[in-house]
């Protein structure tokens, strides 16, 4: 579904992605983990076109993504959740779902799902979305995301900024999309978690894939994930 | 000393230097022209001037401010009746006061004169428009641009109406104005570099994290500001004494905007820049002009008149540098700063500093008693309830960890703490003083440092820059600033990367650089909100090293916010859970983290499972 072949990105003089491969399959939970400056924040942003690879090649169902804006790309289906969130703050929560949805015919029936699954986001639809908690505006990125009824959704650090107890809520909305097969690529600091969460992780370490494979491969050579992720897991 | 600057010796020669040897060369190339092209010299000078003044604040503070040309009309009537001829000044300037007309200054004192009165002119205009927001001043600015046309196109008796003034005396030539260009640039670099320019700059990087260490927004601008009316003004007053010949229109809409054009597409940041984008857009200007008149290339080929020519030009450079180069011409450096003068051995970059020396803690005098309380704090957001009466202590020397699930009031709590927030209800003490509504500004003066959920970089500081400017918010000497700064960088591990733009480091750099810049006000108290969010676990790890050492060393009180109970439990003594607005426990952090109410409304019990395997 998802190709990225031999990827490089750099800014100005200074390569911080050094040839990354990647493929993501329909239905699939991939993660990428690492230390700060690994290069999985700059490894999205060119797939979503916030930055053009220097070389390499990404795909999309077979169409190649380098070079196309980043608003053409989302109308390919790819849906990014960004770090942060980013949702629009003066607008009201029902506005920010409003907007997110690319399908105008069924706009009515997808916010009806959407808030059937999101049940404080319901409760809070006519209020200005800057007056969420931190936990909840996270919702609703994700919310917005999926009512653009994405092919692939990808989350960049979705706990950021979380209490326990909500990034447990997080990860059960996640875990509940996974069972329904919608394919996605995500980002956290967490190894532990993620390694759990996804059906298979990349290892990342100064702009380079050290390992990667599922739970029980990663966990069969812990002295990888010792020498890149430090104490865990 | 630690050998830790801003700039080395050879860099601020450079960026001294390579204006005004600009300056020095358009002049050199002007005296020994026609005296056609002494004159489009002298002008372009004059222009530069006013371009500096405009860079001095707008460059500095990243606000546009389009009535600086104001000021360069006050000082332009002001010189222009001092000096006028009494046989004149009697036809056209009837009304204007005797001692005025009979002042017969020289053109050196009617200069100084005028330059003191713009000044403070813009002192006392600034006051009122300074305190508007930084998206209103451009507009308030414009309506003073607007206001000062008015009254000397409609002020007949003293200003000679909008027919203006004619037979000033022509007493500006290109060597004067090339001098006081000279003077403008020194002028400028000096504010921009001294303690006051590195206030202001931090401020147009970030308002919120500059208010935060103690800058007052409002001041620095309005100092800036009346610099900036000094320079307009000594702009205004010299291009008078050039032409001879003044009107309400000279420095009008149309001065303003090929001023402000030169600004930028120069690059508003830098004198060099200011410098640059004057001289260049002048000349494709003047060669514009000839061609709109009618000229011949090369003598072969004749081209025809062509009205408008110069402005439709102008604005396609503008254009063009906005796409093309959006720091205009200059990237927004000084000359010191450029990397091919640095390569060419002509300039050099700041050295990675080695070693840092001990600074004597606590130069600046505060009581070394009481603790931050607050007291019953309740705060409404249109209704919502958000913290509903609260009370908190902070010791100093000991961390207490603010939890809770988001949304139960920990970062509102804490911009009332620091003055962000104003509360409905309650009491903020300091050391035992009232401070309940006290500014940032002013709170930061009295000793409390905080962090915010994201870094608030000073992008396109150094460093260095950015951790001695929370040191210079407190008045302390910019000598001192960096010795505390190198100091703070040394111990929080960030020696080697003080040199490069805060805005090109790492998130997790960036983060630590927000502490280091709140460490350097040498705070009593220092609030933290969410320090680790974003960070891998190695740094993670580093930053409870680092803030145990804050702990023991600075003996500053620490009040945490923070998720991560891997970064919570070791360093703090108490732990204080917040939700929905209210204290739901307080204690040592085994007995909070074993709490079930804390467990149910924050930890969640897949928490208890990760501590019981």
């Amino acid at each position: 579904m998802l190709e990225l072949h031999d990827v490089r990105v750099g800014y100005g003089r200074i390569e911080v992605v050094h040839g990354v491969d990647l493929s993501v399959d329909r239905g699939e939970v991939i993660g990428m983990i690492g230390p700060n400056g690994a290069g999985k924040s700059s490894i999205l942003r060119s797939i979503c076109g916030l930055v053009r690879p220097s070389s390499g090649k990404v795909t999309f169902e077979g169409r190649v993504l380098t070079g196309m804006a980043p608003e053409q790309i989302a109308n390919l289906g790819l849906a990014l959740v960004p770090e942060g969130r980013h949702i629009f703050k003066t607008l009201t929560v029902a506005e920010n779902l409003r907007l997110g949805a690319r399908d105008e015919a069924k706009v009515g029936e997808l916010m009806e799902q959407t808030l059937a699954r999101f049940p404080i986001l319901r409760e809070r639809a006519a209020q200005r979305a800057d007056r969420l908690s931190g936990g909840e505006q996270q919702q609703l990125a994700i919310a917005r995301a999926l009512l653009g009824r994405p092919k692939l959704l990808i989350l960049d650090e979705p706990s950021l900024g979380l209490a326990p107890k909500m990034i447990d809520i997080i990860y059960g909305l996640l875990g509940e999309l996974r069972e329904e097969g919608v394919t996605m690529l995500l980002v956290e600091q967490n190894a532990a978690r993620t390694i759990d969460f996804c059906d298979r992780c990349l290892v990342l370490s100064t702009g380079k894939v050290r390992a990667q494979g599922s739970r029980e491969e990663l966990q069969r050579n812990p002295d990888v994930l010792r020498a890149y992720l430090g104490r865990q897991p | 000393m630690s050998g830790m600057r801003f700039r080395t010796p050879r860099s601020a020669a450079a960026s001294l230097l390579v204006p005004l040897a600009l300056i020095a060369i358009t002049a050199l190339l002007g005296a020994n022209g026609t005296p056609s092209l002494q004159d489009t010299v002298t002008t372009i000078l004059c222009n530069l001037i006013i371009v500096i003044g405009l860079q001095v604040f707008v460059g500095n503070s990243g606000v546009y401010s389009f009535g600086q040309l104001g000021f360069a009309t006050a000082g332009a009537y002001i010189a222009a009746f001092l000096t006028l001829p009494a046989a004149f000044a009697l036809l056209q300037t009837p009304g204007l006061p005797h001692f005025i007309v009979d002042a017969h200054l020289g053109a050196l004192p009617s200069i100084l004169i005028a330059a003191g009165i713009s000044g403070l002119l813009a002192i006392v205009v600034g006051l009122p428009l300074m305190r508007t927001s930084t998206l209103a001043i451009p507009i308030s600015t414009f309506a003073f641009l607007i206001v000062v046309y008015n009254v000397v196109a409609n002020w007949d008796r003293v200003t000679g109406g909008s027919s203006g003034l004619v037979s000033i005396p022509s007493t500006t030539s290109v060597q004067s104005a090339a001098l006081w260009a000279g003077a403008a640039v020194i002028l400028a670099l000096a504010y921009k570099w001294s303690a006051s320019g590195y206030r202001l700059q931090a401020t147009r990087e970030d308002e919120v994290a500059a208010r935060s260490i103690g800058i007052g927004v409002m001041r620095e601008r309005l100092i800036a500001f009346g610099l900036s009316g000094v320079l307009c003004g000594i702009g205004g007053a010299l291009a008078v004494h050039q032409s001879g010949v003044l009107n309400p229109a000279t420095f009008y809409f149309g001065a303003t905007v090929t001023t402000m054009t030169m600004l930028v597409v120069g690059g508003a940041r830098s004198v060099f820049g200011a410098t640059i984008g004057a001289i260049a857009i002048a000349t494709v200007n003047e060669l514009l002009r000839g061609v709109e008149n009618g000229a011949s290339l090369l003598g072969a080929i004749s081209i025809g008149e062509a009205p408008g020519l110069a402005a439709i030009g102008l604005g396609l450079i503008l254009l063009a540098t906005m796409i093309a180069m959006p720091n205009g011409l200059s990237g927004g450096r000084e000359a010191g700063e450029l990397f091919w003068l640095q390569r060419l051995g002509l300039s050099a970059a700041a050295p990675a500093p080695s070693s840092a020396t001990t600074v004597e803690k606590q130069a600046i005098d505060r009581p070394a008693k009481g603790a931050l309380r607050a007291q019953g704090i309740s705060l409404a957001f249109a209704g919502l309830r958000v913290l509903k009466g609260v009370d908190l202590t902070l010791e100093p020397g000991e961390a207490l960890g603010l939890i809770g699930p988001n949304g139960a009031g920990k970062t509102t709590l804490v911009n009332v703490l620091s003055g962000f927030q104003a509360p409905d209800s309650g009491t903020v003490s300091l050391d035992g003083v009232d401070v309940t509504g006290r500014s940032p500004t002013h709170l930061a003066r009295d000793g409390l440092g905080r962090t915010f959920q994201a870094a608030l970089p000073f992008p396109e500081l150094s460093g260095v820059e950015s951790v001695a400017v929370g040191a210079m918010g407190m008045g302390v000497s910019r000598r001192r600033a960096i010795a505390v700064a190198a100091d703070v960088l040394g111990r929080l591990g960030l020696l080697e990367q003080a040199r490069l733009p805060a805005g090109a480091l790492p998130p997790g750099s960036q983060r630590l650089l927000g502490i280091a810049r709140a460490l350097a006000i040498e705070p009593r108290y220092l609030l933290l909100d969410e320090p680790a969010a974003g960070l891998d676990e190695a740094e993670c790890e580093q930053l409870v090293t680092i803030l145990r050492d804050v702990l023991s060393d600075f003996g500053c009180g620490i009040l945490l916010i923070e998720h991560d109970m891997n970064i919570v439990m070791p360093l703090c003594s108490r732990v204080q859970v917040l939700d929905d607005g209210m204290t739901i426990r307080i204690g040592a952090p085994r007995e909070v983290q074993a709490d079930p109410a804390v467990v149910e409304s924050y930890l969640g019990s897949s928490f208890l499972a990760g501590v019981d395997a």
